[in-house]
């Protein structure tokens, strides 16, 4: 039952290669692939960490944490836009495209508050807390992740000044 | 006979199209160039790689370097060496390219090159003390970008103790002030430090501008890790910016004359690209294809089977 979420491993497995090298093989499929299920695996916590809260639910957990993927096509859609745009124009400017991840961010709040009320039954209200807890905690750790290998949070901050000024 | 799902389609064509990559991904055999008495190598000091802050792993990035006609690079991640030494340990495992073990000394006040070194080099102190840790190691230390906005190099004593600087650097083709930033820097580092190493890199992560995009050319003894270390030690490089352009001591360039290394090949650009393209499309169906021919913007009802 976890076929959407492999699907997810596919698209950034063929993202990453041509965004990098313009180029895709089998070989950097794979190796794409492989690397890169880490996100996965952070966006599985987090839609675990949903579900948990709603003990009511009438699926299996890999049940709906394979459903739970369907909800990723915003982002899934936007890291394809820019590979394509990488491929299409090696000189594009990364802050726009920076920018341009808020709407698969908005978007994908939109679908996880849909999917809880359909999926697992909760309320309006619940929903929309859900998918705010779900904001944070992606962002939180997406940031996080950032800092770690930009060599601290003064590197983020530095961008932010950047891209504001 | 039954109909192939759209999903399914989608998945042969991102599939088809990464078999045809493999086919058509070819690399031109690399010709030795000699310069007097030297074997001049083209390197790229300054690449990131996964895990971490790049997209590819170094086994990834070996492959990728000799496609962009480099013999040399560091894998330099900002203040971590796990990556780099796993880069240097792949490089001594097989053929290819050369990957020295490296970090971006990351510090607010300056970004820094450690390149040949076997630990992670602490990246919260004065510049001068970074490079002496680095050169103790056995290391390398390079400026990295030292634009305006960096006052960790501003003392002649850091500036004196380094082995090399970023004279080209792939942004210097998007902005002509960070290109003089680093005209300038090179030209003033050069007054205290006359042997200091033209240096020319990518400062490549997931993204173009490509690897190698800005590179250096080494006037090396042997092509051995040492012998490029060596190389940078004793100022023998010339930094080449995208353009061809070359920077460092005019008498390696009088030396150099018309011979070049062979730079990036891309024997069938345009199958490449049809390739690419599949799989890109392949993708995309993947993601808004749903099996039975049902556009995903359905929503989330029709998948959890509630009416």
């Amino acid at each position: 039952m976890l076929r959407r979420p492999l699907v997810v491993a596919l698209v950034i497995g063929t993202a990453v290669p041509i965004m990098a090298v313009q180029r895709v093989t089998l070989r950097l499929l794979l190796a794409s692939t492989i690397s890169f299920l880490f996100l996965v695996a952070i966006q599985m916590l987090a839609g675990a960490v949903v579900i948990v809260s709603v003990p009511t639910r009438r699926l299996s957990m890999s049940r709906a944490l394979d459903l739970w993927f369907a909800g990723h096509a915003p982002y899934s859609v936007c890291l394809l836009t820019v590979a394509a745009v990488f491929a299409a124009l090696p000189w594009a400017s990364l802050d726009g495209l920076i920018l341009l991840a808020s709407i698969p961010a908005s978007w994908t709040a939109v679908i996880v508050s849909a999917y809880c009320r359909t999926v697992l039954g909760t309320s309006r209200t619940g929903g929309r807390w859900r998918a705010v807890l779900h904001f944070l905690l992606i962002w939180a750790i997406g940031f996080e992740l950032i800092a770690l290998s930009a060599g601290g949070w003064f590197q983020i901050t530095r961008a932010v000044a950047g891209l504001l000024s | 006979m039954r109909r192939p799902s759209p999903r399914a389609s989608a998945l042969l064509l991102l599939l088809l199209g990464a078999a045809a990559g493999s086919v058509v991904d070819r690399i031109s055999p690399r010709a030795v160039v000699r310069a007097g008495e030297f074997i001049v190598l083209s390197g790229d000091f300054h690449v990131h790689a996964f895990p971490g802050d790049g997209a590819l792993s170094p086994w990834m990035l070996r492959d990728e370097a000799a496609r962009a006609g480099l013999d040399v690079i560091a894998v330099t991640n900002h203040n971590q060496s796990f990556t780099g030494r796993l880069a240097g340990r792949v490089s001594d495992s097989g053929d290819g390219p050369l990957m020295l073990a490296g970090q971006e000394v990351t510090n607010p006040d300056y970004h820094m090159i450690a390149a040949g070194i076997v630990e992670t080099v602490n990246a919260f102190q004065p510049a001068a003390g970074a490079i002496a840790d680095i050169q103790k190691q056995g290391g390398v230390a390079i400026a990295a970008h030292p634009s305006r906005r960096f006052h960790g190099y501003d003392s002649d004593v850091a500036r004196g103790a380094l082995d090399g600087a970023e004279a080209a650097h792939s942004d210097i083709h998007r902005d002509p002030v960070f290109r003089s930033d680093l005209a300038s820097f090179f030209a003033r580092a050069r007054t205290v430090n006359p042997g200091i190493a033209a240096i020319g890199s990518s400062d490549f992560h997931a993204m173009p501008p490509v690897i190698g995009r800005c590179r250096t050319y080494l006037f090396v003894r042997e092509r051995t890790k040492g012998g490029v270390l060596d190389a940078i030690r004793a100022g023998r490089t010339l930094a080449v910016d995208g353009d061809g352009r070359l920077t460092g001591d005019p008498s390696l360039i009088q030396l150099l004359g018309d011979a070049r290394p062979a730079g990036r090949s891309d024997l069938h650009p345009f199958w490449r690209r049809l390739s690419m393209t599949m799989a890109w499309l392949g993708a995309l169906g993947l993601v808004v294809l749903r099996a039975g021919w049902r556009p995903q913007a359905q929503g989330l009802r029709a998948v959890s089977g509630r009416s």
